[in-house]
């Protein structure tokens, strides 16, 4: 996902790669929710990595945006993995008190790729 | 002292805000972290705005004091919160998916006031200390 509003997808072996900057809007979300879900339909993916660190500011809206969509691709069966998140951002959705529950994630997109070979 | 007013209408005033409160935090000298909690409150702030009363402005400000730090005023002329005391409780929706989120954005700053009235609006200060 760039600032533009375009999305963004890498295919990495059986994983996507999908790098997250700037404003996460609804447009921006709904548009890659169609995107990914109409890629996950072709089954080929094990895996979906969402690379967070671009993001340096996230509130508890955008936070549930990238749930919906994340969560959205869990029910077609694949494995959805954040990585890379920064430590304000962290630290800023445990004291919204957001719901972090459906949230897997790893230190680096590395470990996330690593973590997806194992599946 | 540094200051800027947004006018804000959209989800795109939002994010412009967010990233103003950002770089006065680093003005400010803030950790990073510090600054992204900054900019975190001022968006949860902003996009209640946008969501509740449609319209209102915020006034980002970098305080030169000791300590230093940034203060974010946001306001509007919308429908004000009926019931103040319950919505600076946790987990408490006034009918928007999330609620307003108050008490989170309570706890990412240093200082947080709210002024509300029904029917007239709401009047909201946080700062960020250094």
């Amino acid at each position: 996902m760039n600032g533009d509003g375009r999305v963004v997808l890498q295919r990495v072996g059986n994983a996507v790669l999908i790098p997250v900057h700037g404003p996460i809007t609804d447009d921006l979300m709904q548009a890659l929710r169609r995107v990914l879900l109409a890629h996950l339909e072709r089954g080929e993916t094990r895996g979906v990595v969402f690379d967070m660190s671009g993001v340096e500011v996230m509130d508890a809206d955008d936070f549930a945006r990238l749930r919906q969509v994340a969560i959205s691709a869990t029910l077609m069966g694949v494995t959805v993995l954040l990585a890379e998140v920064q430590p304000g951002v962290a630290a800023g959705l445990v004291l919204l008190d957001a719901d972090v529950s459906w949230a897997r994630a790893t230190r680096t997109v590395e470990q996330a790729m690593g973590a997806l070979k194992g599946i | 002292m540094k200051a800027r007013r947004i006018k804000i209408e959209s989800a795109a005033d939002a994010a412009m805000a967010s990233v103003v409160a950002r770089q006065f935090a680093q003005q400010a000298g803030l950790e990073p972290a510090s600054g992204a909690a900054c900019a975190t409150a001022v968006s949860e702030l902003v996009t209640n705005v946008v969501k509740y009363a449609q319209s209102g402005w915020v006034t980002l400000r970098v305080l030169d004091g000791t300590p230093a730090g940034v203060e974010a005023i946001v306001e509007d002329r919308g429908p004000g919160i009926a019931n103040l005391t319950q919505a600076m409780r946790d987990h408490v929706s006034t009918g928007g998916s999330l609620g307003l989120g108050l008490p989170g954005t309570k706890r990412l700053v240093d200082s947080f006031e709210i002024r509300s009235q029904e029917g007239v609006g709401t009047w909201v200060r946080i700062v960020k200390y250094r």
